[in-house]
C-alpha cells in the first residue's frame, strides 16, 4: 500500500507538466471524433497516434494514448443514441435502449446518463488498475521462463476460445499471429528465419506498423462497401444535457455492478468491452422491476451498458501492464506503444519506472472527466460531423496509416507491410476469423519464443525434462489449470450454441 | 451471424493447410535449434485447419443464388479500390515526394470512392498535408521521403 501511495506521489508530479494536460484533451477530441464516427473503431484510433508519440517523452505519449482509449469507449454511444448505429463495437448494447429513448424524445436524457456512467464506469476502473497491478506485479515477479511461456500461450488460447462465433477459427487467428512474430532473427541462435531476404524483417515484424494496417485498412473497406447507411439516417437534436447528467446517481446499484462486470472483464484478456456491455445490460435487466421496459427506452439499460464498457479501460490494462498480456486488441495497441519508449511491459515495470507508470494511470483519471465536457459539445454541435460520409474519411484514414507507418522506422518497406496487414485483416473478415487472436499472438510471440529458448536451454534442450519441470513449478500448474478451463469453457459454450464450432 | 457458406469454409480450410505445411517444410531448412516453436506452431496449425476442412466438410449445401458471382464482383469492388489506390500512393511517394503524392492520393481516392464537389476535396486534402507538415515534420522531426518535385 505505502509503495502505490509513494506511485500515486511520484505520479502526480508528471501531471502538472501543463503539456500532458493538454495532450489529454487533445486526445480526448481525437479520441471522441474516432469513437463517434461509426466504422472508425478505438483500436484503430489508438494505432494511427502510436508514431505521433515518438516524439515525446514517455508520459506525455502514453496520455495522450490512454485519452484516446478512454473517450473513443465513451464516444460510440453518441452515434448510437442519436443516429442508432453504434460508434465502436463497445457500445452496441448502447444502441438497445438509447435510440429507443431518442425516439421518445428522451435523447438528451439518453447522452447525459451514457456520458456521466462512462465517466465514473472509468473512473472507479482506474481505481481498479490503481490498487490491482501493483500487487498483481509483485507476484508475478516470482515467474520464471517457464511461466512465461505459458502464460503467452494462455493469453492467446483465452482470447481464441473467448472468440464469438467459431473457436476453431480463433486458434487459427492466434496461431498466425505467433508465428508472424517470430519472423526475423532467433533470440538465442540469431538465425534469421522466414525473412524471404527482406532486411527490414530481420529485426521481425514491426508490430505497430502491423497493428495500424490491421485495424485502420479492413474498416476502411467496410465502410465504403455500406457507405450509405450513414447518409440515409437523421439524428436528433441534443440540449441542456448538462443539467440532467445527476439523475445518473438514480442507478447506483446498477452502475457499481457494472463496474464490477466491467473490471473483471476488462482483466480477462480477449472478452472485450461489447461482451461487458452486454452482461451488464443482461444483469440490469434481470434484476430490473420492469425488466419488459428494456429495449424500449429503460434509461438503467444505458448506464449499465456504458459504465461496464468504460469499465473495461482500467481492468484490460492490469494484464497488459502487470504480465505483458494484454487484455484487449487496444490494449495490445498500448502495449506497442509501451515499447516504442523503451519500456517494457511486466512485473518489472512498476518498480523500474513507477514515476512512468502512475503518472499514465493517474492521466486516465483526468482523461475521463475531460471527455465529458467535450463529449456533450459533439453531441449538440457535431451530429452532422458523425454523418460524415466514408469516401471522405476512407482516405484520411490511410494517409494517416501511410505516414504513421513510415514514421517509425522512416521506410517505405514498413508502409507496404502496413498495406499488406490491412489486406490480411480484409480477408481474415470475409472468412470470419477474428483479428483479436492474430494481435494477441503478435504480442505475445517473441515472448513465448524468447522463453520457450531460455527454458529448453536451463533443462540442456531435454524436452521430457521441460514437460517434467512445467508440471512440478505450482505456479507454472496453475496457469497450465486456467488454459485448460478456459480452452474447456470455450468448447463448453461452442457445443451449447447450434454446434461444435460454428455459430 | 451472416449464413455460413460450405465452398467458403472449404476453401479457407484448405488455404490455410497449404499454407501451414508450405511454412512447416520451411522451417525445417532452418537449425533445429532455431525452429523448435515454428515447427510446433505449423503443427498446431496443421491440426486447427484440418479440423476446420473436417467442420467445413459436414455443413449441408448451400443453394446457389442467382446474380451469386455478380455480387461477389460488387463485393470486391472496395477492397479493389483501396488496394489499387494505397499500392499506387506509396508506389509514387517514392518516385515524386511525401507531399505531391499525398495531395493527388487524398483528391484522386476520394474523387474515385464518390466525394466531387472541388471544394471539399481541397479543403480537406490541403487540411490533412498542413496537419500532417504540423505534427510529424515540425512537431516530431520526421523527415518524409522527398521525390523529383518536392
Amino acid at each position: 500500500m505505502e509503495s502505490i501511495l509513494n506511485g500515486i506521489a511520484l505520479g502526480s508530479t508528471q501531471l502538472l507538466d501543463p503539456m500532458v494536460l493538454l495532450l489529454i484533451v487533445l486526445g480526448t477530441v481525437f479520441g471522441i471524433i474516432i469513437g463517434s464516427l461509426p466504422g472508425l473503431t478505438s483500436t484503430m484510433g489508438v494505432a494511427l497516434l502510436v508514431p505521433v508519440t515518438f516524439g515525446m517523452t514517455p508520459v506525455q505519449g502514453l496520455a495522450l494514448l490512454g485519452a484516446i482509449y478512454c473517450s473513443s469507449t465513451y464516444a460510440g454511444a453518441i452515434s448510437a443514441i442519436l443516429i442508432n448505429i453504434p460508434g465502436t463495437p463497445a457500445n452496441c448494447s448502447t444502441l438497445l435502449d438509447g435510440f429507443p429513448m431518442t425516439k421518445l424524445g428522451q435523447g438528451g436524457l439518453a447522452i447525459a446518463l451514457a456520458t456521466a456512467a462512462s465517466a465514473i464506469g472509468g473512473f472507479m476502473s482506474n481505481f481498479g488498475l490503481l490498487f490491482l497491478a501493483p500487487p498483481l506485479a509483485e507476484l508475478a515477479l516470482r515467474f520464471g521462463s517457464q511461466e512465461y511461456f505459458l502464460l503467452a500461450l494462455f493469453g492467446v488460447s483465452v482470447i481464441a476460445s473467448l472468440s464469438e462465433g467459431n473457436m476453431l477459427k480463433g486458434f487459427t487467428s492466434g496461431t498466425l499471429g505467433l508465428f508472424l512474430a517470430i519472423v526475423g532473427m532467433h533470440p538465442m541462435t540469431g538465425d534469421i528465419r522466414f525473412t524471404f531476404g527482406i532486411p527490414e524483417l530481420f529485426n521481425g515484424l514491426p508490430l505497430v506498423v502491423a497493428l495500424i494496417g490491421l485495424y485502420s485498412i479492413p474498416e476502411v473497406i467496410a465502410n465504403l462497401s455500406e457507405k450509405s447507411t450513414n447518409e440515409e439516417t437523421t439524428a436528433a437534436e441534443v440540449k441542456g444535457v448538462f443539467g440532467q447528467m445527476m439523475e445518473v446517481f438514480k442507478y447506483k446499484m446498477v452502475m457499481f455492478k457494472a463496474t464490477v462486470i466491467g473490471l473483471i472483464v476488462g482483466i480477462v484478456p480477449g472478452a472485450g468491452s461489447s461482451i461487458a456491455g452486454f452482461i451488464a445490460y443482461d444483469n440490469a435487466k434481470k434484476a430490473s422491476k420492469q425488466p419488459e421496459s428494456f429495449g424500449k427506452g429503460n434509461p438503467a439499460g444505458v448506464v449499465a451498458s456504458e459504465t461496464a464498457n468504460n469499465a473495461v479501460v482500467g481492468g484490460s490494462l492490469i494484464p497488459t501492464l502487470t504480465l505483458g498480456i494484454p487484455g484487449n486488441a487496444v490494449s495490445a495497441v498500448l502495449l506497442g506503444g509501451l515499447m516504442i519508449h523503451g519500456l517494457k511491459p511486466g512485473p518489472g515495470l512498476f518498480a523500474e519506472n513507477g514515476e512512468i507508470i502512475y503518472g499514465f494511470i493517474l492521466s486516465m483519471f483526468v482523461a475521463n472527466l475531460v471527455f465529458v465536457p467535450v463529449g456533450l459539445f459533439v453531441s449538440r454541435y457535431g451530429v452532422k460531423f458523425i454523418k460524415t460520409p466514408a469516401s471522405i474519411l476512407g482516405p484520411l484514414v490511410i494517409g494517416l496509416g501511410v505516414v504513421g507507418a513510415y514514421a517509425l522506422n522512416m521506410s517505405l518497406v514498413d508502409v507496404w507491410i502496413m498495406i499488406a496487414m490491412g489486406m490480411l485483416g480484409f480477408v481474415m473478415k470475409q472468412f470470419d476469423v477474428p483479428r483479436e487472436p492474430m494481435v494477441l499472438g503478435l504480442v505475445l510471440g517473441t515472448m513465448a519464443e524468447g522463453e520457450l529458448a531460455r527454458s529448453m536451454s536451463l533443462v540442456q534442450g531435454d524436452v521430457p525434462a521441460l514437460f517434467a519441470s512445467m508440471f512440478t513449478r505450482p505456479l507454472s500448474l496453475i496457469i497450465i489449470g486456467l488454459t485448460a478451463i478456459s480452452v474447456f469453457q470455450g468448447l463448453r459454450s461452442q457445443f451449447r450454441k447450434k454446434g461444435p464450432f460454428l455459430d | 451471424m451472416a449464413q455460413i457458406s460450405k465452398t467458403k469454409e472449404c476453401w479457407f480450410a484448405v488455404a490455410m493447410i497449404l499454407l501451414s505445411a508450405a511454412l512447416l517444410a520451411q522451417a525445417f531448412m532452418y537449425p533445429a535449434q532455431s525452429s523448435q516453436f515454428p515447427r510446433f506452431l505449423m503443427v498446431l496449425q496443421l491440426l486447427f485447419s484440418a479440423a476446420l476442412l473436417v467442420v467445413a466438410l459436414r455443413l449441408p449445401h448451400e443453394k446457389t443464388k442467382d446474380g451469386g458471382s455478380k455480387q461477389r464482383l460488387a463485393a470486391l469492388r472496395a477492397p479493389f479500390q483501396v488496394f489499387v489506390a494505397s499500392s499506387a500512393y506509396v508506389l509514387a511517394i517514392g518516385y515524386v515526394g511525401y507531399f505531391v503524392s499525398t495531395a493527388f492520393f487524398l483528391c484522386g481516392s476520394m474523387y474515385w470512392f464518390g466525394t466531387h464537389k472541388p471544394v471539399v476535396l481541397i479543403a480537406v486534402g490541403a487540411g490533412f498535408i498542413l496537419t500532417v507538415y504540423a505534427l510529424f515534420v515540425f512537431f516530431i522531426g520526421v523527415r518524409l521521403p522527398e521525390g523529383i518535385l518536392i
